[in-house]
């Protein structure tokens, strides 16, 4: 479970966060929605213990990251727009690197390497050094990175950028049987149908504080609007800033 | 060892040796210094041989007047070819057509104010930009002798002893032995390859910091259960490993060619042990602590493997002028223990004039280098956890 109880985070005048307020379920996919600028990016780094919250808090469980930053950490599975890999290591190398720096011991990280393999489809390319996968194989491998330690909690920003159909059929179809084993697994987006299609709750964030939160069906009967993007455009109160 | 500096550079090493970029400057900086210092020294030997060897030839002019000058030239091993050049033209085209060491020219009246035992003028033509110095010595010798055995000669008809032209007799007793001389001289080689530790570590330090930035894999690094401390040390530790194995190896390198050479042949002699060798690479130990600690953090600021590689030029440039002082042969000043790279060249020349260091100077400058290190990778944690930087990684 993720909570962001009230939390402000300012970078010199801007605001980056302004009262950010919501929680995230286990077992259920929220999803984050919000123009660009509106502050996903600040409210991951805070849960990460890279940044910390001018006032309020965040929580992971029950592990402030402003005070033990390890600890949050090793509860938290992430995947950001910025895959970041080695182009000199294999797939199976990554997993290993992570999972050690994670705790994990030779034999675990080797079960736990095949399990994701087999959840996520890595056999392919397990063995392969990553320099010159397509986006779609990147992305896999920042998921098999994110999962391996087996996190209660999933944090993933943007991670549909640049997928194609098969890969984002395969990443929806992982994140649907994670949801089912119990993890809370958060999706920060600017994807409209994407967020429709596998979100349970949706938070919409704006100027850095949520606007609105409940399932997309809610939202638009709270809006009166039929889709989600005209939700989100009523919510938000703005036009631009919506990438289809 | 805390276990997250080992997982570090353990996958830090790994990444580095599969980079052809990291070894190939690590193999080509580990055999660039020896190997010039191998070609400078050799040039020296093979020059060295070819004069001993190698006939001096002269031309002269107006030979018919001096017989004798003749007779004592060849004596000496001179090869004289005699000449006809009545001009200074002439002798100026024969000079510069290069088959003589140099030209003697006897004037018309040289015979004649030689017999009158006036002042014989004789004129030595040479080109000093082409010529070697050495043939030139051996036949200005030749000459002068001549000239003082005619004085000794004309001193006894008139029934002077030659004792008198020697008033004062100089003789020279140089103790430096061959392996002293040699000493100072491959003190300063040593010294420079210890600048080489700026090289060998220096694409593993800009990779796993910069490279990092550049790859976008910081921030999901710097997200992962381990403290920003350790992160750092593991990827000091891995570019120390490979300035540490690249300094070992170019000291080897370094040591079988100056063995292989023969260095008696122009005076000198390296008669450095295994032992010896084993304590200067311990004395420059610390740099390869120091040197990847500084790149690191520094490129830790750029974004990009380029950006971070001009910084380290500058980084180069500070390096080069403490690696310098020792060239200009000053007198050693105490604080020249505290200044990393001039330390460690200070406490080289030390071994070879004394055969020994001293163990405070020797810890001053470990303790400087180790200190600076620690310094910078402090300032390098520092920066990684500060939100100023993570929100621009």
């Amino acid at each position: 479970m993720l909570t962001f109880d009230n939390v402000y985070k300012s970078f010199g005048a801007v605001k980056a966060l302004d009262g950010l307020e919501f929680v995230a379920h286990d077992g259920r996919i929220t999803g984050l929605l919000g123009p660009n600028g509106a502050g996903k990016t600040t409210a991951l780094r805070i849960l990460f213990g890279l940044l910390n919250a001018d006032r309020g808090r965040a929580l992971i469980d029950a592990t402030d990251p402003a005070r033990e930053p390890l600890a949050a950490r090793r509860r938290l599975g992430i995947v950001t727009d910025r895959v970041g890999l080695y182009p000199r290591l294999t797939t199976r190398e990554h997993l290993a690197y992570f999972g050690r720096l994670h705790g994990m011991d030779t034999t675990a990280i080797a079960d736990a390497t095949q399990e994701i393999a087999a959840l996520i489809g890595l056999d392919d390319i397990i063995d392969r050094r990553t320099a010159g996968f397509s986006q779609g194989q990147r992305m896999k491998v920042a998921l098999a990175r994110a999962l391996l330690h087996r996190p209660g909690n999933l944090l993933l920003d943007e991670p549909g950028r640049g997928l194609d159909v098969t890969s984002t059929r395969a990443l929806r179809t992982a994140l649907l049987r994670l949801r089912d084993e119990g993890c809370c697994i958060v999706l920060a987006s600017h994807v409209m149908q994407e967020v429709d299609l596998i979100c349970d709750d949706v938070v919409v964030v704006a100027r850095g504080r949520s606007v609105a939160c409940g399932s997309s069906a809610e939202l638009c009967a709270r809006t009166g609007t039929h889709q989600l993007e005209d939700a989100f455009v009523a919510l938000t109160g703005i036009e631009e800033g919506i990438a289809a | 060892m805390n276990r997250h500096w080992w997982i570090v550079l353990h996958k830090e090493l790994r990444d580095a040796l599969r980079d052809r970029r990291s070894l190939r400057t690590l193999a080509l900086m580990t055999l660039l210094y020896p190997l010039l210092m191998w070609a400078a020294l050799n040039n020296t030997i093979e020059r060295k041989a070819r004069s001993e060897n190698e006939q001096i030839r002269i031309a002269v002019s107006g030979a018919a007047q001096a017989p004798q000058l003749l007779a004592r030239l060849e004596q000496a091993g001179v090869t004289v070819d005699t000449v006809d050049a009545s001009d200074e033209a002439a002798l100026q085209q024969a000079v510069s057509a290069g088959r003589h060491a140099a030209i003697v020219r006897l004037p018309a009246d040289f015979a004649a104010r030689y017999a009158a035992q006036e002042p014989a003028r004789l004129e030595l033509w040479h080109d000093s930009v082409s010529a070697r110095p050495a043939q030139l010595e051996t036949v200005n010798a030749v000459l002068h002798a001549y000239g003082r055995e005619t004085s000794a000669a004309r001193l006894t008809s008139h029934g002077l002893s030659l004792v008198h032209l020697s008033p004062v007799l100089v003789e020279r007793f140089d103790i430096a032995t061959p392996a002293t001389r040699a000493g100072r001289h491959i003190a300063v080689l040593f010294g420079i390859f210890l600048l080489a530790v700026f090289y060998f570590g220096m694409d593993i330090a800009i990779d796993s910091s910069a490279g990092e930035r550049e790859r976008r894999s910081l921030e999901i690094l710097l997200a992962q259960p381990i403290r920003g401390v350790d992160l750092i040390v593991g990827k000091w530790l891995a570019a120390a490993v490979f300035c540490a194995a690249g300094l070992a190896l170019e000291f080897i390198a370094g040591h079988f060619m100056l063995q292989t050479l023969p260095l008696e042949n122009i005076g000198l002699a390296w008669q450095v042990d295994a032992l010896d060798l084993t304590l200067l690479y311990f004395i420059a130990l610390p740099l390869c602590l120091l040197a990847p600690a500084l790149q690191i953090a520094i490129a830790l600021n750029s974004r990009s493997f380029k950006e971070a590689q001009s910084s380290m030029m500058l980084v180069l440039v500070v390096a080069l002028v403490p690696a310098f002082v020792p060239a200009l042969e000053l007198e050693p000043q105490a604080w020249w223990y505290r200044v990393p790279l001039l330390a460690e060249q200070t406490l080289l020349l030390d071994m070879a004039r004394d055969g020994a260091v001293g163990t405070a100077n020797a810890a001053t400058a470990m303790g400087v280098a180790l200190a600076l290190a620690a310094a910078c990778i402090a300032f390098a944690a520092h920066r990684l956890t500060s939100e100023r930087y993570v929100i621009n990684v």
